[in-house]
């Protein structure tokens, strides 16, 4: 990174032609547009009420030709509230990583920019943080909130604010430690200009791929609160709660479980995929680590 | 070293005051009306101011930490709004359940995980390999809860091997929740193992070993491993954590009586005392096992050794940290 | 079979590199002979196959990429290549040994230098045990100037041209007959360099081993080799004894001469250092005929295309093979360039 000075644009059209050979990496974004897709237009695929009616007569029904995915235990149609859960779980899985990113970029970067008090202010806080288990938080933000959608944002974004602003500072004290950045600071540049000119652009690299994953371990971790009761009310669908709710009827049935699973592994195993191939492509030395 | 352990020991109980004051603040934000809840809809509001009154309801939030945290150091987590017994008494209760899980799971990530993360790395490329990295993939794309109402769906009531929830079976029934759990969080494992041993067979002193005719055994365990070690037991605290809420999903799944369904439950009935005195306990676990990952670190790595008892070593080792940024 | 003179002899060995479709031509068609006793310096840029030579000595080579498809190396006659990995893992550190070029990270950082040490004998000196292989290690430490009682501490402790003794005392541990040393004092201090240097001598002279040498450095080759072979692009351009080399007056590849040139003299009053121009080839995409032709400022017509010689094969058939140039000799004196083969073979 030492002759880097900021990525141009030439610097990312280079990505973007090595992430455009990598396969796995293409079809993976081929299938997060596609969920995405499915997820803005999900009232044109199935109309809302079919996923919140219930029907005495299709509780459990299997899968068929009228119900692609089966109903629910309580005769509601799967691939309805499949469709229509998975606005609010790529809510929890982008909005959040939106959130946590925003805040961590701030935060990291000020923290390795100015260092001192508030920097080592900072850290403590954020060894204290860390030390709760996220799940924990959750708990305990449900306890004082009540449970839902805001509610839930708010502890994923939370728990996961503590590392993801580790590895902004990190890659930024890299980048203060660089000459060039003393060079600058010694030519009297204003600090915003430095930082949004030249770090910023510099840890995009890291803030990116680190975001990307976050993606992914927010859908999960939504998934998770989902089912520990602390997500969107009742009837809302959602891709944990569905499986949730199969859960209960496991003994007669598993398909209830199953199609929520798949989404939300495909998701998750398809941002991650892209995730990879993205860090390939923008530090192809990274290539082959893990 | 005794001195580090007592230091470290100490360095717990800001951060347990911290952590307790974080916790009861967000508590004790709830709305809901704990005396009402109690003595019903039918109760006049003089009893029910009296009840919450009592209970210190209307104090200010800091004077309800303090006596709290006063109650703690005589040994009393408070009384539970629900059961009317001392949350101690019930905690203890269902305290083993989570610890079993949780250190079963552990040690089949822990096995698991790192056996296959090392032979992965030893033959990189091979079937192996590629086969565990995808299975490691895949893994860790599914929810834990998910995994495991799939393994209950074909375990138990598919092939009707092991019983699907309750712990009335003996070790039997801690078979699934555990593997579950256990293989669930292994891919962590796996996946960190491979590249930090990837990483150091490819270090300087490997092919030291290897040029003073070391077998290839010996340089992978005791040269490479060893300093794998390192890393990985950083990793394994953190790992820990996420498996505490891991089993939280578990025990919901498995109805399993431990420390998480009591938790859920306790929130379900708005009782305050119960949600802070477990959640408190759990995060006291994973402090307990950060600081025997600490002790472990410094076991394994002379140069932190070096550091905590203030000997020759710590000008070395300050300066290397300085380069790893 | 190899003349038991000679300790180790090298015939022309290949080595290559294959990765994802490219092929690294690291060494080339490289003979080499150390004889007993002897140390034979090899001189060359960075990537000109100096250190890949060594490794293959050693088979340590990169087990997934490197390969060796042509090529003997003869220690005490026997060719190294064609033995097993077990039969392999009793030379090394046994009888031939190596030192590093980066004492800093040549030790295990987790294990003290006691261990360190006591790991090699153990494996080629059985027989020492309990105090006997303390007091060993004590005696070793000693040699390379570190006092004994320092073995149970751990390399962070110690500096890095310590800790340069110290991957040396593991080389000598078992009295080796070959000692391979791969820049062993590029990564230290001037200061540190000379006496670490003449330590070598000293074991070297004690021990009565032969020694590889590698480095870029003239200035160490004159003091401690008494062979020196100059390599470029993965072949040996030039090879002779010490005097054969530092002497101005005798020929030399046009290399040899850059070399010299880009270094101070202070016999020569020059006002300014010659480098040489250009860099040296990739080793995915050699030239054809001479490697350093592209640089060669005695470049000709002849030395762009392969040059053909006339081999017996092993049945005893007449062959035409293709080399880089034709090789001119005089006594121990060899260079592979087209301006003195023409003044005919070793006159």
């Amino acid at each position: 990174m030492a002759e880097a000075r900021g990525k141009n644009n030439s610097a990312y059209a280079e990505a973007w032609r090595r992430l455009k050979k990598n396969k796995v990496a293409m079809v993976s974004m081929a299938v997060i547009v596609l969920l995405i897709l499915m997820a803005v237009f999900a009232d044109v695929i199935v109309d809302y009420s079919a996923a919140i009616t219930q029907s005495a007569a299709d509780k459990l029904a299997k899968p068929s030709a009228q119900h692609w995915f089966g109903c629910d235990g309580m005769g509601r149609d799967l691939f309805a509230r499949i469709v229509h859960g998975s606005r609010i779980s790529l809510l929890l899985g982008f909005g959040t990583t939106a959130i946590t990113t925003v805040a961590a970029v701030i935060l990291g970067t000020a923290a390795a920019y100015y260092g001192g008090r508030f920097d080592s202010l900072l850290m403590r806080a954020f060894d204290i943080l860390i030390s709760i288990p996220s799940v924990l938080l959750a708990l305990a933000i449900a306890a004082g909130f009540g449970s839902g959608i805001v509610q839930l944002i708010c502890a994923i974004a939370i728990g996961q604010l503590a590392s993801f602003t580790r590895v902004v500072r990190s890659a930024v004290l890299n980048l203060v430690d660089q000459e060039y950045i003393e060079a600058e600071r010694a030519l009297g540049l204003r600090d915003a200009r430095i930082i949004l000119g030249h770090i910023i652009p510099n840890a995009m690299d890291t803030i990116l791929v680190q975001a990307t994953m976050q993606v992914a371990r927010n859908i999960l971790m939504g998934a998770l609160l989902s089912f520990l009761g602390l997500g969107a009310p009742i009837p809302t669908p959602e891709w944990g709660q569905i499986a949730s709710d199969g859960i209960s009827s496991l003994r007669y049935t598993g398909h209830i479980v199953i199609f929520p699973t798949i989404f939300i592994t495909i998701t998750a195993l398809a941002i991650n995929l892209f995730g990879d191939g993205l860090r390939d492509a923008l530090d192809p030395r990274l290539k082959g680590k893990a | 070293m005794i001195k580090f352990v007592i230091k470290r020991l100490l360095s717990i109980i800001p951060m347990m005051l911290v952590i307790i004051f974080i916790v009861f603040a967000l508590v004790s934000m709830s709305r809901v009306d704990v005396g009402r809840n109690k003595l019903g809809a039918d109760a006049s509001e003089e009893d029910v101011y009296a009840y919450n009154e009592e209970l210190g309801l209307y104090d200010p939030l800091v004077v309800r930490y303090g006596k709290y945290i006063a109650g703690i150091c005589r040994g009393d987590f408070g009384t539970s709004y629900y059961y009317n017994e001392p949350v101690m008494k019930i905690i203890m209760g269902r305290w083993p359940y989570t610890i079993i899980l949780t250190l079963l799971s552990m040690g089949i990530a822990m096995l698991v995980g790192i056996s296959l993360g090392v032979l992965s790395a030893v033959r990189q490329y091979s079937i192996l390999d590629r086969v565990a990295t995808v299975a490691s993939m895949l893994l860790s794309a599914v929810p834990t809860f998910c995994m495991a109402a799939l393994l209950v769906l074909l375990f138990s009531y598919q092939l009707k091997l092991v019983p699907a929830s309750g712990v009335t079976n003996g070790w039997m029934s801690w078979i699934l929740p555990a593997a579950t759990l256990g293989i669930s969080y292994s891919a962590q494992f796996l996946r960190f193992t491979r590249s930090t041993m990837l990483d150091t067979t490819r270090q300087d002193y490997i092919r030291t070993a290897r040029a003073k005719g070391v077998a290839e055994r010996t340089t992978i365990w005791r040269h490479a491993f060893r300093n794998a070690l390192l890393p990985l037991i950083t990793i394994s605290g953190t790992t820990m954590g996420a498996l505490l809420g891991g089993a939280v999903a578990m025990e919901k799944v498995f109805v399993i009586p431990g420390l998480g369904t009591l938790v859920q439950d306790a929130l379900n009935r708005n009782d305050a005392p119960l949600v802070i005195g477990a959640i408190t306990l759990m995060a006291f676990t994973f402090m307990m096992i950060m600081l025997v990952v600490d002790l472990l670190y410094a076991a394994v790595d002379p140069r932190i050794r070096a550091k905590y008892s203030g000997g020759k070593g710590r000008k070395a080792h300050k300066k290397e940290a300085a380069g790893n940024g | 079979m190899a003349n038991e003179r000679e300790l180790l002899e090298i015939r022309n060995l290949t080595i290559q590199y294959v990765t994802e479709g490219e092929v690294v031509h690291a060494v080339n068609d490289v003979s080499l002979t150390i004889p007993k006793g002897k140390t034979l310096g090899i001189v060359g840029e960075t990537g000109a196959g100096k250190t890949t030579t060594a490794l293959s000595i050693l088979q340590l080579l990169p087990k997934y990429t490197a390969k060796i498809p042509a090529g003997e190396i003869f220690f005490h006659g026997e060719d190294l290549l064609k033995k097993s990995e077990a039969q392999m893992r009793s030379i090394r550190g046994g009888k031939i040994s190596m030192i590093f070029q980066d004492p800093m990270t040549s030790l295990n950082p987790v294990l003290t230098v006691r261990d360190q040490i006591a790991e090699v004998i153990r494996l080629h000196r059985p027989d020492l045990k309990g105090g006997d292989l303390d007091g060993e290690i004590g005696r070793l430490l000693e040699m390379v100037g570190i006092p004994a009682f320092r073995m149970s501490d751990y390399p962070h402790q110690f500096s890095g041209g310590m800790k340069q003794r110290v991957v040396i005392a593991i080389a000598i541990a078992c009295s080796p007959e070959l000692l391979i040393a791969d820049e062993p004092t590029t990564a230290l201090d001037v200061t540190i360099q000379a006496q670490v240097l003449n330590m070598m001598r000293r074991l070297r002279r004690e021990l009565g081993s032969s020694m590889l040498l590698i480095t870029h450095d003239l200035g160490v080759v004159a003091n401690i080799c008494d062979y020196v072979a100059i390599m470029y692009a993965g072949e040996i351009v030039e090879y002779g004894t010490v005097e054969d080399l530092f002497d101005p007056a005798r020929k030399h590849h046009p290399y040899t001469e850059g070399l010299f040139r880009s270094i101070p003299n202070i016999h020569v009053d020059s006002r300014r250092l010659q480098p040489i121009d250009g860099l040296m080839p990739e080793p995915t995409d050699l030239p054809q005929g001479c490697k350093f032709h592209p640089r060669c400022p005695r470049c000709a017509p002849q030395c762009t295309v392969p040059y053909p010689v006339e081999t017996t094969g092993p049945d005893g058939e007449e062959q035409v093979t293709q080399v880089s140039a034709p090789l001119w000799a005089q006594g121990s004196h060899q260079i592979k360039c087209h301006l003195f083969a023409e003044e005919g073979e070793g006159t």
